[in-house]
């Protein structure tokens, strides 16, 4: 399956400064891990069609309408007050970041729902064990111009903050700041020296329940962090990480940390041990996965053919059942045709199903859109024999045959009654069925007609 | 000289020279034997022989028995030389006989050439300028009257006693054994050896050391001056006892050249002290680690400038590779030499060998730093080219190193040996205790046998090169500035001048613009202090006390006060006690941030200890005395932080509280605490100290001002002193009569001054009962208490007329109360163990401003009275008090004397500018950025501490 993942980064110099660009490219790693092809459109490149299956919205400040022919998601990952019905309404898949905006939309008509919480890439934020080399409370932000609770309250409090991050300047905290700006590879370093990372999340943020994703990079890295306050976070995060809400809460915070960082440490190292598996980009690429790959095949099972296309792509196919079904009745078969339909295409099923002289079944490997869930030794059909075999080039006919193409070719034969035939992609028909005879095959069609040599249709 | 001595040697028996002489004048006479020239032993003709008796002389009471050493019994043939007179006689002529080989022999060839025991009359014996004469006509031997043989004595056929002409070094024998006044060759390498035969008559290949016979004069072993002098018989056992041992280790090693000058500088030297050094060192150090191998430690770096010494430094070198501590590496800088000194250099072949050349000409302060720039080593040593070192000196250096951890540097005696054109001679062999004004005065300290850390180098600078000479001087003079070196009560090295040699001591004689330098730059360390540097990370420090209300904050105060002039500083401390602050510190304004917290107890507390770990700001803590606000906050802090802590140790906290003879120390683990949560609770309580102590063992620097205390923490301490303000304590801005008129005092009356806390201990009640010993009313008391103490309100109560008291007083004022007083008596009781480690204010007071200084032998205050800066009374007893008071002012020459050495002592060691250059010192010990194991272990402990604490709540 191929996907496009819409990304809010946008183009341009500092693109790859974008948090979402980074994000991007990590759920796109852990896609194709799963066996997807994987693009990314950054902003304001929305509009390119690479041919995609399925495109991934990653909601960040921007809106955007999939196309009805793909299969969509958005995912809303910041900014959740924003988000209007009508924009994702129009996606097949809705993910929210957060439990309690699930809660609150779930039940809406015309919108599937799910909750895919903030990750990591735990590829590149990890711990390393070398707790002895954590220094300073840390804070990753820029200020875009207005204060941030957390960093007042370290201030009022008196802890010496290491800020990285632009703009504090104007609001009389430039002294704290120790770097504009940090490079996203160094990132993982810098949190594992880190000892204590404050956090706080925009209001919204935490009134939608959002988690951000620092929370996750930061216990991925084994550092405790000191962050506001909301029922989702301490929900998930427990007493994994430290709280405060107001001036006298960070001062125990603080307290705490200053005094029992053993305990602080360990703490947030075992949240992370607990949880840790459910928050990196591979459970949400395979979150993802499962859904889009079921998703799409049921839906190709409609048939749904806007522009004619796929439909036209199965004229060869009902042309050359025609002409085995008269070769067999020429050959004295009278009953209905005993057809096996192997690795079908939703088109491939809807001709042959359709066609009144043939009994149909249908298998494919492993579980599919077919009846018999068939193995490479074929155990599933028993002792069925056929008239007729007829074999569509899907995805799913490397797993049906594996490694053994003549043995393919001899069970293949084992099944089919007296003249029974064989209709076989053309393409495969010479690797496949060698020492066949070609009743018919014609190199210009797509599919070829066959029998086991010595046979009579 | 007795004409009527008579006498033989008879020879040899048994592996012992046997003979007789009977000189009637001088009875019992010396022998001096000499085997192959080299000296062996005096021995008194005193023994009991009967066929002696039965010849009539003196009772059988004449005759000698000399063993032969070890080395002449191992085959070959000796000549056998023995004389009378140190050595102005000959007794008998020399006869050779043949040892027996290593190999097993049968009994008879084990045997040995005698002579037939002769009685010689004294005209047969000669005198040793008529040794030639002698030669040509040996006198015939006449038998005694009763010449038989004793029997103890085998008369061997054939035994033909030989006279030689030639001096004893000339005769063949030697051969085999390196000859004396003949430097051993160097230890050639094979591949110097291969090369050897390509050499022919025309290409003359150098030799390192050829010219070296030019320089240093011969003396064969008879012709030793000290032969020639008087001597009692226990004098004779000396030299006996020391040429002796130095003969068999020249024999053991042939090939290091110290051995072989020492014993011919002892040749030319009579000086009996001399002897006893040698015999000290060989029997102290040769023989009693003959055969061990030094434990394997730091690297040292040897630095050895050169200069034109193609004919010496090959001794220099080969003492430095005889060495029995392996692990150094020799940085030799070839001041840009004309001769082959860097021939000779190239010539050993020992990769711990490193040449470095200059392009030009610079002296040898820079020859010496150039060195120094690329020493790897922790601990550097000296040896100039043309000195030679004791094969074990490094060793001992190092494990006097090893030992004092906190200590700088050491120095160790040498043998200083005058060598000109035709004599060469021990001047002097000396080891003497350090005091810095001392070696300013009169320099005792030889760089070529002192040793130092490589701190110094780093923090204090190496040699000055606008010195043409005395540079080693002036660099101990700065690395001993601060604390005195370890001294190693051996005398090891040579020092060599040599008269034919161009040595900078001579050379430069004349120069007179060096001396005045270094004059000067003195003068400006003790009114600014050493100049020292920081490394560039340290740009702030956090000095920590653990409160502000008591004295106790005095000291880290005054080490913040210093510092400040010199980096930026920050003082955190928490106010346990009613009083706002110390109060004679109540109106200073502090060049530097404060920042205080309330003090409280646990669980309330742990919110400003927090509060104050937060506030470190510094690059490096300064935390003074292990209590928890102070180091345990430091360990919190160098936990999340990893800046480095430093920690000063200025009582023993666990028996200071309420000092009494009844405390007695104890060290607890940290998890004893939890037992005594009540207790802990508070957070200056004794269970706190008694848990931290322990932990003062696991950090890098630790000052202290105390030899008790310094042993207590295993000898690792560094020095600072119980500082004080010099700006305010300068006797030459103040009027002293005003001052004592101002008091109240006559001009006349002698005041004795107690300062400090007024505590029993501290032995304020045993002054009262002196005034009245005294019995004189010009004696006065005049008590400075720092607050009201029970002792004190009861002193003032009982003893109105002859005491004045005083209520605590600011610096400024006590500097003015010191100059006034005449004597301060610190009556340390010895069995209170409070003050045995410590260092009483009063005597940083007292020395800085002139009243001399009575204290009982506690701690530091022995070792200062030894170096002439107090007196010494033992504690209770009075009479000796009474006797010491009084000769303070009859001897007021020596007082004086005293004064202006202990000025100079606290302007070096006591005085604001005395304090930078000691941190500087400590913080060369720091690692930037690295969290201790300790400060890990109490992290844990405390949190657990904490839960605890705040689950009872």
């Amino acid at each position: 399956m191929k996907i496009a993942i819409k990304n809010p980064a946008p183009i341009g110099p500092n693109l790859e400064k974008w948090g979402d660009y980074h994000f991007g490219l990590a759920l796109a790693k852990s896609l194709e891990k799963l066996g997807a092809t994987v693009v990314q459109h950054f902003w304001p490149n929305w509009d390119n069609d690479d041919g995609e299956d399925m495109v991934i919205l990653l909601r960040g400040k921007r809106s955007y309408t999939p196309p009805p022919s793909k299969l969509s998601l958005i995912w809303i990952i910041s900014h959740p007050g924003t988000i209007k019905y009508d924009e994702i309404s129009k996606f097949d898949m809705v993910y929210v970041a957060s439990e309690t905006h699930y809660k609150a939309i779930r039940s809406l008509s015309g919108l599937t729902v799910d909750v895919a919480r903030q990750c990591t890439d735990t590829s590149v934020f990890f711990a390393d064990g070398q707790d002895k080399l954590r220094r300073d409370v840390s804070f990753v932000a820029n200020s875009r111009g207005v204060r941030r609770e957390v960093l007042s309250w370290a201030v009022g409090a008196g802890t010496p903050v290491h800020v990285v991050g632009r703009h504090w300047g104007n609001l009389g905290l430039g002294h704290l700041v120790k770097s504009q700006y940090i490079d996203n590879d160094a990132l993982p370093d810098f949190y594992r020296r880190t000892r204590l990372t404050l956090n706080d999340h925009w209001s919204d943020m935490a009134h939608f329940g959002y988690i951000n994703n620092r929370i996750f990079d930061c216990l991925a890295c084994g550092t405790p962090i000191l962050t506001d306050e909301f029922s989702e976070l301490r929900t998930v995060c427990g007493d994994g990480i430290l709280y405060a809400s107001d001036m006298n809460s960070f001062g125990a915070a603080i307290e705490e940390y200053l005094l029992d960082y053993p305990s602080v440490l360990g703490r947030a190292q075992q949240l992370w041990q607990r949880i840790g598996a459910n928050y990196s980009f591979d459970a949400r690429a395979a979150q993802i996965w499962d859904w889009a790959t079921t998703t799409h095949s049921l839906r190709n099972s409609l048939c749904y053919d806007a522009d004619g296309a796929r439909a036209a792509s199965a004229e060869p196919l009902t042309s050359v059942i025609g002409q085995a079904v008269d070769l067999l009745r020429k050959a004295g078969v009278t009953r209905e045709v005993q057809t096996l339909h192997l690795c079908p295409s939703p088109w491939g099923t809807s001709s042959l199903f359709a066609n009144k002289e043939i009994s149909y079944l249908s298998g494919g490997f492993g579980r599919g859109p077919w009846h018999v869930l068939m193995d490479c030794e074929m155990g599933g059909l028993a002792n069925k024999h056929f008239d007729m075999i007829v074999i569509e080039p899907t995805d799913n006919l490397a797993d049906l045959v594996g490694q053994d193409q003549v043995g393919f070719a001899k069970r293949l034969a084992s099944k089919l009654n007296k003249d029974g035939v064989v209709v076989a992609p053309s393409e495969h028909a010479k690797a496949l069925f060698a020492g066949w005879e070609g009743i018919k095959t014609d190199k210009e069609t797509p599919f070829a007609l066959l029998q086991p040599k010595g046979a009579k249709a | 000289m007795s004409t009527s001595i008579r006498g033989n040697f008879d020879g040899v028996k048994e592996n012992n020279l046997i003979g007789w002489v009977f000189d009637p004048d001088n009875h019992p006479a010396e022998v001096m034997a000499m085997i192959d020239g080299e000296f062996v032993a005096f021995a008194e003709a005193n023994n009991y022989r009967p066929d002696l008796e039965r010849a009539g002389f003196n009772n059988g009471l004449c005759g000698f028995r000399i063993a032969i050493p070890e080395q002449f019994l191992e085959g070959g043939t000796h000549k056998v030389e023995l004389w009378l007179e140190g050595g102005q006689r000959r007794l008998g002529p020399a006869l050779t006989f043949q040892s027996p080989d290593a190999a097993p022999v049968p009994p008879a060839a084990a045997k040995t050439a005698a002579p037939e025991p002769q009685a010689i009359p004294a005209s047969a014996l000669t005198k040793a300028s008529d040794d030639k004469v002698a030669a040509k006509a040996p006198p015939e031997a006449k038998p005694s009257p009763e010449s038989k043989p004793a029997a103890d004595v085998q008369s061997p056929p054939k035994a033909q006693p030989v006279t030689e002409s030639k001096p004893a070094t000339a005769t063949p024998a030697k051969t085999a054994k390196p000859v004396s006044g003949t430097p051993a060759e160097p230890a050639k390498t094979p591949a110097k050896e291969s090369k050897a035969p390509a050499a022919t008559k025309e290409v003359k290949p150098f030799v390192p050391g050829k010219g070296k016979a030019a320089l240093i004069p011969k003396i064969d072993a008879k012709s030793a001056a000290f032969n020639t002098i008087q001597r009692s018989v226990s004098e004779s056992s000396i030299f006996n006892g020391a040429i002796g041992t130095l003969n068999k280790f020249c024999n053991l090693y042939a090939d290091n050249p110290y051995y072989e000058r020492l014993r011919l500088a002892a040749r030319g030297t009579t000086r009996l002290d001399c002897f006893v050094q040698i015999s000290n060192t060989l029997s102290r150090v040769d023989q009693a680690r003959e055969g061990q191998l030094p434990k394997v430690g730091p690297l040292v770096s040897i630095i050895m400038p050169a200069h034109n010494r193609e004919d010496l430094i090959d001794d220099a070198i080969r003492s430095v590779l005889a060495q029995s501590y392996k692990r150094f590496e020799l940085i030799i800088c070839d001041d840009f030499s004309k001769d082959n000194t860097v021939a000779a250099i190239k010539s050993f072949k020992d990769p711990r060998i490193v040449l470095t050349k200059h392009a030009e000409q610079r002296g040898a302060a820079a020859a010496r730093n150039s060195s120094l720039k690329l020493a790897r080593g922790d601990i550097i040593a000296y040896l100039d080219s043309d000195n030679v070192w004791h094969p074990r000196y490094l060793e001992i250096m190092l494990e006097e190193l090893a030992n004092w951890p906190g200590n700088m540097s050491a120095y160790a005696g040498y043998f200083d040996i005058d060598i000109g054109e035709d004599t060469i001679r021990i001047k002097k062999a000396e080891i003497k205790g350090f005091h810095l004004e001392d070696q300013l005065a009169v320099p005792f300290v030889d760089l070529n046998s002192f040793i130092h850390r490589r701190q110094l180098y780093d923090v204090l600078g190496g040699f000055d090169e606008r010195l043409a000479r005395r540079q080693d001087y002036d660099m101990i003079a700065r690395y001993c500035w601060l604390r005195e070196p370890r001294v190693v009560p051996h005398v090891l090295n040579l020092y060599q001048r040599i008269a034919n040699a161009q040595q900078i001591t001579k050379v430069q004689k004349e120069d007179t613009k060096s001396p005045q330098i270094i004059a000067d730059k003195i003068e400006g360390y003790y009114k600014d202090g050493l100049p020292a540097q920081l490394p560039s990370w340290v740009k702030k420090v956090s000095v920590v006390s653990w409160d502000m209300s008591r004295n106790h904050f005095a000291k880290a105060y005054c080490v913040a006060e210093a510092l400040s002039k010199h980096v930026e500083v920050e003082m955190i401390s928490y106010r346990f006690f009613d009083e706002e602050i110390f109060q004679p510190l109540a109106d200073k304004k502090p060049p530097f941030e404060c920042k205080y917290f309330e003090g409280g107890t646990f669980p309330d507390f742990f919110g400003n200890f927090a509060k104050g770990m937060e506030a470190i700001t510094g690059d490096v803590i300064y935390a003074v005395k292990p209590r928890l606000t102070s180091f345990g906050l430091g360990l919190m802090a160098n936990y999340h932080t990893g800046k480095p802590v430093m920690l000063e140790c200025n009582d023993l906290e666990t028996v200071v509280n309420n000092a009494k003879s009844t405390d007695t120390h104890a060290e607890k683990q940290l998890t004893d605490l939890f037992a005594a949560a009540d207790k802990a609770k508070v957070p200056y309580e004794l269970i706190w100290s008694e848990i931290l102590d322990p932990l003062v063992a696991e950090i890098p620097t630790v000052f202290t001002h105390n030899i008790n205390l310094n042993l207590h923490y295993d000898r690792r301490c560094l020095y600072m002193r119980n500082i004080k303000d010099d700006s305010l304590y300068r006797p030459q801005d103040m009027d002293r009569d005003a001052i004592r008129k101002e008091l109240g005092f006559k001009p006349d009356d002698r005041i004795i001054l107690f300062g400090g806390l007024v505590r029993k201990h501290k032995g304020i009640f045993e002054l009262v009962d002196l005034l009245n010993a005294l019995g004189d009313p010009r004696y006065k008391l005049l008590v400075v208490g720092s607050r009201d103490t029970p002792d004190l309100m009861k002193l003032s109560k009982e003893h109105r007329d002859n005491i004045t008291v005083l209520p605590p007083q600011p610096p400024e004022q006590m500097a003015a109360i010191n100059l006034a007083s005449d004597l301060i008596v610190l009556w340390l009781d010895p069995n209170v163990p409070a003050g045995q480690y410590q260092s009483p204010y009063k005597m940083s007071d007292a020395l800085a401003m002139g009243p001399t200084i009575i204290a009982s032998p506690t701690s530091d205050l022995a070792d200062l009275a030894t170096r002439g800066l107090m007196l010494n009374v033992p504690f209770g007893n009075q009479k000796k008090l009474v006797t010491t008071i009084r000769r303070v002012f009859d001897q007021p020459e020596e007082t004086a004397k005293r004064q202006q050495r202990a000025r100079k002592f606290f302007e070096r060691e006591f005085s604001y500018p005395a304090v930078f250059p000691a941190f500087a010192l400590g913080v060369s010990k720091l690692e930037k950025n690295k969290v201790y194991p300790v400060s890990e272990r109490f992290a844990e402990f405390f949190a657990e501490y904490r839960r605890r604490t705040l689950a009872e709540k």
